[in-house]
């Protein structure tokens, strides 16, 4: 009600009041004059109201500031490890704000853009499809003679072996060890001769260990041998099928 | 760890005191911005407009919500609760003055009419009338004066007013209704409202 009688006070002078609010407000203000002295008071309350504005001086919030402070150790006592968290995390400032986040979202970025500044030597792919084997140039020398012994016994003896294997099957005769090297002496038939010492010896080295081909088969001389496939001589592969 | 940043702005006076107790140093600005100035006027119109001793009230009064913010009971209005604490301080302060007893006619030493610090006197014509408004204004009895600033000045409700005073809502009205009457009728020679 009060508020209701001081907004028709100050919106209205006495005149424009309908007889039901003279008659609502009749304890507050019975003629003219009264309604007029209630007006100048409610006008200056709402003058006062708006010029007189106090505020408080800086030093009255500095010294409560204070207070605050040292209420929060009283309560959080701080430790010397407290002041690094506070420099990098601290509790007034935004999220966003504190340099521990923006490190951390520092890092982040560096971590996920590095792999796409190196994306192009990553890719760079080795053009190398195979490799060459760069042998040394006396084993180099020994391949390449054996390789022509082999040719030259495959021309020797292609028609004996052939018939040989159409008749007989070669099978180990004798096995004699010289100089560390095995020597087999492969009975090939009807022939029954022995390997000559100056052609071509399959023969089984144990101290050789260096072997290029899965077989294992090695070639040469007494002194010098070299591993082969045993696809590439028929004869000693007919005699590792009859042996096993 | 909050993801957001709290706003403090749009929080209420209970929330603010309840970041207070958790320690929440930006929640005690912001009520400090809300309070510190409407609270110096209120002990400026209470304490016959001694500057000095409004501001120590007010850092008197927040150095209490700093020591003890457990003393605010979170089920009750802030502004109420503060309200009646300041009025409290300036009962007890009344007390150890007892200058307000007995006086009928007269200023008492400890009125100052002017606030120096103040821009109020702007026209020559209402000059008068202002001094003459403030000066009924102190003359009125505590209870008058205080719900008679606490309503018009401070722009709480009836409820509001008899939380604070802890009084019932019809004695507010009845206070109310005699410091206006009072007010108007000592005012009563001035007509500024003709001259304007």
């Amino acid at each position: 009600m009060e508020k209701e009688l001081v907004d028709k006070i100050m919106d209205k002078k006495f005149m424009e009041l309908t007889s039901s609010e003279r008659e609502n407000f009749s304890e507050w203000f019975s003629n003219e004059d009264e309604f007029d002295q209630l007006k100048n008071v409610f006008t200056e309350v709402e003058r006062l109201k708006l010029t007189q504005t106090f505020s408080p001086r800086t030093e009255t919030k500095k010294s409560l500031d204070e207070l605050f402070a040292k209420q929060q150790e009283k309560i959080k006592p701080v430790f010397w490890y407290n002041s690094l968290l506070i420099l990098i995390y601290p509790q007034d400032k935004p999220v966003f704000r504190r340099p521990l986040i923006q490190f951390a979202a520092v890092g982040i970025i560096l971590l996920l853009t590095i792999p796409f500044l190196f994306k192009d030597k990553m890719l760079v792919t080795n053009d190398q499809i195979a490799q060459v084997e760069n042998l040394e140039p006396k084993e180099k020398q020994n391949i390449e003679s054996a390789n022509k012994h082999t040719e030259a016994t495959e021309t020797m003896d292609k028609n004996e072996i052939a018939a040989e294997r159409s008749d007989v099957a070669p099978f180990i005769d004798s096995r004699t060890v010289i100089d560390g090297l095995e020597e087999v002496h492969i009975n090939s038939g009807s022939s029954g001769a022995s390997v000559a010492a100056d052609i071509p010896t399959f023969a089984f080295s144990s101290s050789i260990t260096d072997s290029k081909h899965p077989d294992g088969i090695y070639v040469g001389t007494s002194t010098v041998a070299y591993s082969q496939a045993a696809s590439a001589e028929p004869a000693i592969f007919d005699l590792l099928t009859a042996a096993f | 760890m909050r993801l957001f940043k709290t706003q403090h702005k749009t929080m209420t006076d209970e929330s603010l005191m309840q970041a207070i107790s958790a320690g929440d140093k930006r929640a005690f600005d912001e009520l400090y911005a809300r309070y510190a100035s409407p609270l110096l006027g209120y002990f400026m119109r209470m304490l016959w407009r001694d500057r000095e001793k409004s501001e120590d009230f007010v850092h008197d009064l927040f150095a209490k919500i700093v020591h003890k913010p457990e003393y605010f009971d979170p089920t009750r209005s802030f502004k109420t609760w503060v309200y009646s604490v300041a009025n409290n301080m300036c009962k007890n302060e009344y007390k150890k003055q007892e200058v307000r007893k007995g006086m009928s006619n007269g200023l008492d030493n400890h009125y100052t009419l002017y606030d120096k610090n103040s821009n109020v006197m702007n026209e020559v014509q209402d000059k008068f009338f202002q001094d003459a408004f403030q000066k009924s204004l102190y003359d009125l009895d505590d209870k008058h004066k205080e719900a008679f600033s606490l309503r018009h000045l401070e722009g709480l409700s009836i409820k509001e007013i008899a939380e604070v005073l802890d009084i019932n809502e019809g004695t507010v009205k009845s206070r109310l209704f005699y410091a206006t009457k009072y007010l108007a009728e000592s005012l009563k020679e001035f007509n500024p409202v003709e001259n304007r």
